[in-house]
């Protein structure tokens, strides 16, 4: 399985060529908007896997708290952008029921070391979307890339476990699983770590996750077996 | 001077409309290499285009071992050549072209 976990499809039209390109290169699961996809996934055929993602944005804790509370289940997959807001990425960092906290072009700070250390205790990913890579250069493109390196060294250094995710608008920002694993050495980590990234650590999250929206999931570890009369 | 060991790999550049010449292809991925990496390895890298078929939009490129995964890395940032969005696709890397043809 090789997944791209954020593709940031416009319309719903435009779901068949996306599919069509993501399969040409190789991939096999997408997450895309929670605009285009009414259920938390959908097979496209029995080789294509479309997961529905929420960005959980809010301007206070208690808000983020209660959408999250209201979208989880009718989602695959939950981020929270890193923002300076320190109270948020630490929630983000230790709920559970959020997946990613992401870092893309509008990103300007840093992880905290604390906040990397909850994270990687509560299993929460740092997704990099690296699609502003691809229409910069120079100064900008730098810049871009200290923010991307400075963070994904820090959620490495801390244990949590990192994904790069396209953000792709259009199919052809789309990009082959080897050529993100190359992309990823732009980002200071080793291609050999880069096939983990790819592939094992957003297929175990979404196995977890797809685990848990089934109507017999209970909690971690209990499972409705069989059901009894009442 | 120590000699390196040389890579090769097979590539594909996806494009809705119309095809991108061997020339432009070529000077796009130095540019970015060197836009990326600097002159420095960008010179080390020993790029150099073994093949390309306009038609299918594959080609085959050679570049010195240390430097393979920059390469890849420097392409897969392209995000157009001659103003056509394009995606570019590595397909296999290999010690030798023979292996790559056959495949």
């Amino acid at each position: 399985m090789t997944v791209d976990l954020g593709v940031n499809i416009g319309a719903p039209e435009d779901i068949d060529t996306f599919v069509k390109f993501a399969q040409e290169i190789g991939l096999r699961v997408i997450g895309v908007p929670n605009s285009i996809l009414s259920v938390p996934f959908q097979r496209v055929n029995d080789d294509f896997l479309l997961l529905r993602r929420t960005q959980v944005s809010a301007k206070r804790l208690p808000s983020a708290k209660r959408l999250t509370e209201r979208v989880r289940r009718q989602n695959a997959i939950l981020s929270v952008r890193l923002t300076r807001n320190v109270e948020m990425a630490n929630w983000a960092a230790g709920d559970t029921r959020i997946d990613m906290i992401t870092v893309d072009q509008h990103t300007d700070t840093r992880l905290r070391r604390t906040t990397a250390r909850l994270a990687a205790k509560g299993g929460t990913l740092l997704e990099v979307r690296f699609s502003a890579l691809l229409h910069s250069s120079g100064l900008a493109r730098s810049r871009l890339l200290k923010i991307f390196r400075e963070n994904v060294a820090i959620a490495r250094e801390a244990n949590m476990q990192v994904v790069l995710t396209s953000g792709a608008r259009r199919p052809l920002e789309l990009r082959s699983p080897m050529a993100v694993k190359c992309i990823g050495t732009l980002l200071g980590v080793e291609f050999d770590d880069m096939s983990r990234i790819v592939d094992q650590v957003p297929r175990s999250m979404i196995e977890r996750n797809l685990t848990k929206l089934r109507s017999s999931f209970v909690a971690e570890g209990v499972e409705i077996v069989q059901g009894g009369e009442e | 001077m120590r000699r390196t060991r040389k890579r090769y790999f097979r590539f594909k550049i996806h494009s809705r409309k119309g095809c991108a010449g061997t020339k432009s292809v070529l000077e796009d991925i130095w540019k970015s290499l060197l836009s990326i990496y600097g002159e420095i390895e960008a010179a080390d890298s020993k790029l150099y285009m073994v093949e390309f078929d306009e038609t299918t939009q594959t080609g085959i490129l050679q570049c010195a071992e240390p430097s393979l995964h920059r390469v890849i890395a420097a392409s897969a940032l392209i995000a157009s050549i001659d103003g056509r969005t394009v995606s570019f696709e590595p397909l296999k890397t290999s010690g030798t072209i023979r292996s790559l043809r056959q495949s």
